[in-house]
């Protein structure tokens, strides 16, 4: 992409204020490009698919599916560090999670995190505490976990981010042939 | 003083002695705190795992927690920052009534409502605030206080030198609720040297351990890289153990070490350092489930005890 000239006539102009509508996107047209957050990120630091300030650039300039359908839009670590250096309170964080509450709809989920879904769906916890677990506990006198799925499934069956996590909302299928690489 | 300890995923999955040390150290033979027992707790859910895809189905898993708690009259404990983080800030947007409203027509699907906890009636009318979500670390410092731990201490730890791990989701950000400052935090420090322990200072202290928002499941690598740049700085500040208040920067900083091959450095919860302060017996703190031996920890322990 970096070798590549951006075509005009590609960008979504209306992309900036779709993301600024988000809750923890508002302040996206803050950023004055200091570059900042990716001086402070520690992904940044090891790994250059992680640029806060060129998603940022590319959010504003208007390239939509390139950054909705990206992959590394996942890769923010939440730390906080560029939240709290940020002259702009851009609030970069909160607004990488604007973008992928956005992507999702879109139809593009990292697998680790459509994983995340799954597990809550399953067990109605990121990690499972079954019997191996329970028995653990057991040897320190600690009382039984139950896994409550069934209540996390009716929440899930309400708000209906099964349906988008597997791909079967309409409307949003902007990733779908493109893939999410 | 009336705890609901919530346990999250972490903790029961990877680190029971977690757990039980937090509940050995606030039960009735140490600092005495009522605690209140909730078993149909679900995962929080993280807030970099559920808020950053999918906003309202986190918001209403949350509130399905915090209404568990919410006539339990208890204040809701975490020993885990992703925990605290996303209840807290689950119970920030429960205040605006908009949000509650429609959190609420969500969670009839469950038989629930949220309130939050009911403070006082004045005349017909019921007062309600929001649900308490508390971290360990401050409610140890807050409700007992330096002294207050101080006192409890049986077997001071002397001369041991402890790197603390705040770890990013207790500090940050700043908008929310701040409990600590973030710049330069005490409340961890503080519950180590009221140990008699001594937290010892080094580059980059309130860094990031490296696995947050999915990067240990995305790239273990990366999340490795970042561990060790922290480690480094760490290790050159000579330490006996890392203490932290997160199941996952422990299990991070603990499985990251073994990965990277580097010269072990204990990894303990600060409910755990503080079970061994107060004299609670190794065999119950659940250190068999940590990768790095605390073992070499326990005996300076031991070491330092012989008065």
């Amino acid at each position: 992409m970096a070798d590549d000239v951006i075509d005009a006539d590609e960008l979504d102009p209306g992309f900036k204020y779709e993301i600024s509508k988000q809750p923890g996107g508002e302040n996206l047209k803050l950023c004055f490009q200091c570059g900042t957050c990716s001086g402070t990120c520690p992904v940044r630091a090891i790994n250059d698919k992680y640029n806060p300030r060129r998603i940022i650039r590319m959010a504003l300039l208007g390239m939509r599916k390139e950054v909705l359908c990206s992959d590394f839009i996942w890769l923010c670590s939440t730390c906080y560090a560029c939240h709290e250096r940020c002259p702009q309170n851009v609030r970069i964080p909160e607004l990488m999670f604007a973008i992928r509450n956005i992507a999702l709809r879109e139809g593009n989920i990292h697998p680790v995190y459509k994983g995340y879904v799954d597990a809550l769906d399953g067990h109605g916890r990121l990690l499972e505490v079954g019997e191996f677990e329970n028995e653990k506990r057991v040897k320190y006198g600690l009382p039984p976990i139950a896994e409550e799925k069934e209540r996390v499934r009716k929440i899930f069956h309400h708000t209906r981010i099964k349906d988008r996590t597997d791909g079967k909302l309409k409307g949003g299928e902007a990733c779908a042939t493109e893939g999410s690489k | 003083m009336r705890y609901s300890l919530f346990v999250g995923c972490t903790i029961p999955n990877r680190f029971p002695g977690v757990e039980n040390s937090t509940r050995v150290i606030l039960g009735p033979d140490h600092l005495g705190a009522e605690l209140v027992e909730i078993n149909e707790f679900t995962c929080c859910p993280a807030l970099p795992t559920f808020y950053s895809t999918d906003r309202v189905t986190w918001l209403v898993t949350a509130a399905r927690n915090l209404v568990l708690v919410q006539d339990k009259n208890a204040d809701l404990v975490t020993m885990c920052n992703g925990c605290f983080s996303s209840l807290l800030k689950a119970t920030e947007e429960l205040e605006n009534v908009n949000k509650c409203n429609f959190v609420n027509a969500a969670l009839a699907s469950v038989g629930k409502q949220y309130r939050g906890r009911l403070v006082r009636r004045e005349g017909n009318r019921s007062i309600y605030e929001p649900v308490r979500v508390r971290h360990i670390i401050e409610a140890l410092y807050t409700d007992f206080g330096r002294e207050g731990i101080a006192d409890r201490v049986r077997h001071p730890l002397s001369g041991l030198r402890i790197a603390v791990h705040n770890g990013c989701h207790f500090l940050r950000p700043t908008t929310r609720t701040s409990v600590d400052d973030p710049a330069k935090p005490v409340m961890l420090d503080t519950m180590v040297e009221a140990a008699g322990a001594t937290s010892v200072d080094f580059p980059d202290k309130q860094a990031c351990c490296g696995a947050g928002g999915g990067i240990r499941l995305q790239v273990p690598k990366l999340a490795n890289a970042i561990t060790k740049d922290k480690y480094e700085c760490i290790h050159a500040a000579g330490t006996d153990a890392i203490v932290t208040g997160c199941p996952y920067c422990l299990y991070q900083f603990d499985h990251a070490q073994k990965d990277l091959k580097v010269h072990p450095i204990p990894v303990l919860h600060i409910s755990q350092l503080l079970a061994l302060a107060f004299g609670v017996d190794a065999e119950h703190l659940g250190f068999e489930w940590h990768f790095v031996a605390v073992r070499p920890f326990l005996k300076k322990v031991d070491a330092v005890g012989v008065v």
